[in-house]
């Protein structure tokens, strides 16, 4: 049996990530993440697990991916500026099939921003941030209670596809505190770790070129780097089915408009299509529980028949483009500066929308 | 093929598919060579377990040496061996974790690394392969080339002063030290068998010649045999490292200290002995 | 220990030699010269041609950047 805990949304990350079997934690402090860090050298320990805080980001993310390949499920959390460090050792990672979590708390701002604000200023970086043609793995947890679970749900699929994930949260979520429940060992599925396989006496090779299913480097034969490269897309692109996931409320009544959203601007969306629903505005919610890979064909499904998608975000407009390209009429509701949209701001575009 | 050497090739290697990506002449070879060698002698000499082996590279000429071995091999980005090589001593202490790196992976990207490794005492043991410059870009400068010299991209000569790694290491408290050249093989054999054996950070720095790049640019000479005894000629054996017209070589510090792995699993298990972690 | 063995031939693999020439002007007894059988890589290979007088010093085998040498010894290798 597990139990009820009021708890921040940073502790409710370090518990799902340890429920999940994450042993091995590597970081350098920085703000808004310093206290997942912080939980994780208070807990990690004492689940047998070790924590480390490196010379740099550069260091955390690569000394994570030998603690995996060596043995244990390992992640990494930053911000900003440190994830921007982290980028390489992510295409990294992905290359060679390390499973990875990665966790970006995200903060305003190019270069050192606004450390103490929240934004969604890294959707496009943790899809598109590495060098290099791949596919990537991005939950972005809407409460507390989801970054528990999310957590969890990212580890597996890091697990299962052998590839890092992102848990893409913001300053907000990561420092609200609310009460969730924790399941008890069992309860929730957590899949095992998966190290690199060995043939007889002969051990792994983990080629950071491109290489074949041996590790052997084939990146001066273009035929054999592009079926390499085409695994490692195919592994994700072709479940995304499987891997994406979205909520959808107040669907029923067939709305012609939707409030599109995702983390904590999903919060004042759903205030908003409360709001408007109370006035008699037939308006539907959706919800990106995945950012990437971006569930196409779900969403498609969930809004038919709707006319118009408004998309709040807390930065200049960057998912509203993936509901452009499914071909929907979109409304922006761009954010900067570390506030987060209003219920009231969307609710009014929205009217002007519907009137 | 040598049938030594065949014994610890990874399949396609031992049965010839593939060759190493060196250059005729290259010192990378011949390092090769003498870590099976080491191996082999260890294995007979120590019962040395070469099963609990992971070699982790830099990315540079120098970081391919291993690759045609059939060990748990994990070729890290460019200046990031160390911090994975930590991952893995931290999370089985019970391994033998070796990297090999090339001078301006370990030096320059990644020297932050470096200074940290050695502070914390991991028992990571590092060969440092320095050919005096970048040998897989071809051919730049690194900060061990000598000061004046011409690379392709210091082509009015180099204007900054070398570094010298073992000097830099014993004064961050490295627990083993040493510098040989490639021509010594019996020392080159001998400290790589003592590095594995070493208990915390142990850094065997190779002097190595690049007959394309280094031979013939920096000290002006091409034919692989001149650069070894070039490579004779201004180097002198010290126990105390030195890195100008003359470099010293030989095993400059070996002592011992408590390691950070250890260090690091006394207080998980004084922090479990506080009661388990519950959910 | 070694006991008593005398080399009986030296083996260049021509799939392997890069042509370094490292064992040509290594061998402290001259026993390789360039010859002009050419190998895989388009050079000219060495070949052992005075292996009578091979002192058995080894170097060439520990120089060969390539693992393209074999020592190859009669009467038993290394004990
Ligand atoms: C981040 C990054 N920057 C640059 C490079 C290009 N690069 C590859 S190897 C190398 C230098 C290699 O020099 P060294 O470490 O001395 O190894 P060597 O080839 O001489 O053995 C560089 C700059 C890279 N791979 N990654
Ligand atoms: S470039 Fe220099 S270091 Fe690299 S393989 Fe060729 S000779 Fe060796
Ligand atoms: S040392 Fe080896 S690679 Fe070089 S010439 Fe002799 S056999 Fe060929
Ligand atoms: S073993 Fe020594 S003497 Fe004999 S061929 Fe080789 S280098 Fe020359
Ligand atoms: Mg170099």
């Amino acid at each position: 049996m597990g139990k009820y805990s009021l708890m921040m949304g940073s502790e409710a990350l370090v518990r799902g990530a340890i429920y999940a079997g994450i042993r091995f934690y590597a970081g350098y402090p920085i703000t808004p993440a310093t206290e997942v860090a912080e939980y994780m050298a208070q807990l990690l320990p004492r689940a047998g697990g070790i924590f480390v805080q490196t010379e740099d980001e550069l260091a955390a993310i690569n000394m994570a991916i030998g603690a995996s390949v060596a043995k244990w499920k390992a992640m990494v959390a930053t911000s900003g500026p440190g994830f921007s460090l982290m980028q390489e050792g992510i295409g990294h990672a992905i290359n060679t099939e390390v499973p990875l979590l990665i966790v970006d708390v995200q903060r305003g701002g190019p270069s050192t921003g606004q450390p103490t604000m929240p934004s969604q200023q890294d959707v496009f970086q943790a899809r598109y941030g590495s060098h290099g043609s791949y596919e990537i793995i991005v939950l972005s947890p809407g409460n507390v209670q989801e970054l528990f679970y999310l957590t969890i749900d990212a580890v597996n699929l890091s697990e299962q596809y052998r590839t890092p994930v992102i848990l893409l949260t913001e300053e907000i979520t990561a420092h609200l505190w609310e009460k969730i429940y924790v399941p008890g060992p069992g309860e929730y599925p957590v899949l095992p770790h998966a190290t690199p396989p060995t043939r007889g006496d002969e051990g792994f090779l983990l080629e950071s070129q491109l290489h074949d299913e041996r590790g052997y480097n084939v990146a001066n034969d273009p035929e054999l780097s592009a079926k390499a490269l085409w695994r490692l897309i195919r592994k994700i692109r072709d479940n995304v089915d499987k891997i994406s996931r979205i909520e959808v409320k107040y669907f029923d009544d067939e709305p012609s408009v939707f409030i599109a959203s995702y983390g904590c601007s999903a919060r004042s969306a759903l205030a908003a299509v409360k709001m408007l629903r109370q006035d008699g505005y037939k308006v539907g919610f959706l919800r990106l529980i995945t950012l990437w890979p971006f569930p196409e064909n779900t969403i498609r499904n969930a809004v038919r028949g709707a006319s118009t998608v408004v998309v709040p975000e807390m930065n200049s407009g960057y998912i509203v483009n993936e509901f452009r390209l499914l071909g929907l009429n979109v409304v922006s509701v761009p954010k900067l500066g570390g506030e987060m949209p209003m219920p009231e701001e969307v609710y009014s575009i929205v009217k002007g929308v519907l009137s | 093929m040598n049938p030594l050497i065949q014994n610890y090739l990874r399949s396609e290697y031992a049965q010839g598919k593939r060759r190493t990506i060196f250059c005729p002449g290259c010192g990378n070879g011949i390092i090769l060579g003498y870590f099976v060698r080491a191996i082999d002698e260890l294995k007979r000499e120590d019962g040395f377990d070469d099963s609990k082996l992971y070699i982790v590279t830099g990315i540079g000429c120098s970081g391919n040496i291993p690759v045609p071995l059939k060990y748990n091999i994990i070729r890290a980005l460019h200046g990031r061996a160390l911090s994975v090589a930590t991952g893995v001593k931290l999370v089985r202490p019970d391994s033998e974790v070796v990297v090999f790196a090339g001078d301006g992976d370990l030096l320059s990207i990644g020297g932050n690394h470096l200074i940290h490794t050695i502070r914390r005492n991991v028992g990571i043991k590092v060969i440092l392969v320095n050919n005096m410059l970048y040998g897989m870009t071809g051919g730049q400068v690194a900060p061990t080339t000598p000061m004046e010299a011409i690379t392709h991209t210091t082509p009015y000569g180099n204007p900054e002063p070398p570094l010298d790694a073992c000097k830099l290491a014993v004064s961050l408290g490295a627990t083993y030290v040493a510098r040989w050249v490639v021509p010594l093989a019996k020392q080159c054999i001998q400290s790589i068998k003592e590095l594995l054996l070493h208990r915390g950070f142990g850094l065997l720095e190779c002097l190595s010649q690049c007959p394309v790049y280094q031979g013939r640019y920096v000290i002006g000479i091409d034919r692989p045999s001149k650069i070894m005894d070039y490579y004779l000629k201004i180097t002198v054996v010290s126990d105390k490292p030195s890195y100008g017209d003359k470099i010293t070589i030989g095993k400059f510090v070996d002592y011992e200290r408590p390691t950070y792995e250890e260090i690091m699993w006394s207080i998980v298990n004084k922090a479990r002995e506080g009661g388990n972690y519950e959910a | 220990m070694r006991r008593r063995s005398i080399v009986v031939k030296i083996d260049v693999d021509k799939y392997l030699c890069k042509g370094c020439y490292i064992c040509v002007d290594k061998c402290p007894t001259k026993v390789f010269e360039v010859s002009s059988v050419i190998g895989d890589y388009g050079i000219f290979l060495p070949e052992a041609r005075h292996v009578d007088r091979c002192v058995d010093c080894g170097i060439c085998e520990l120089y060969c950047p390539d693992y393209a040498i074999t020592i190859i010894r009669s009467g038993g290798n290394e004990a």
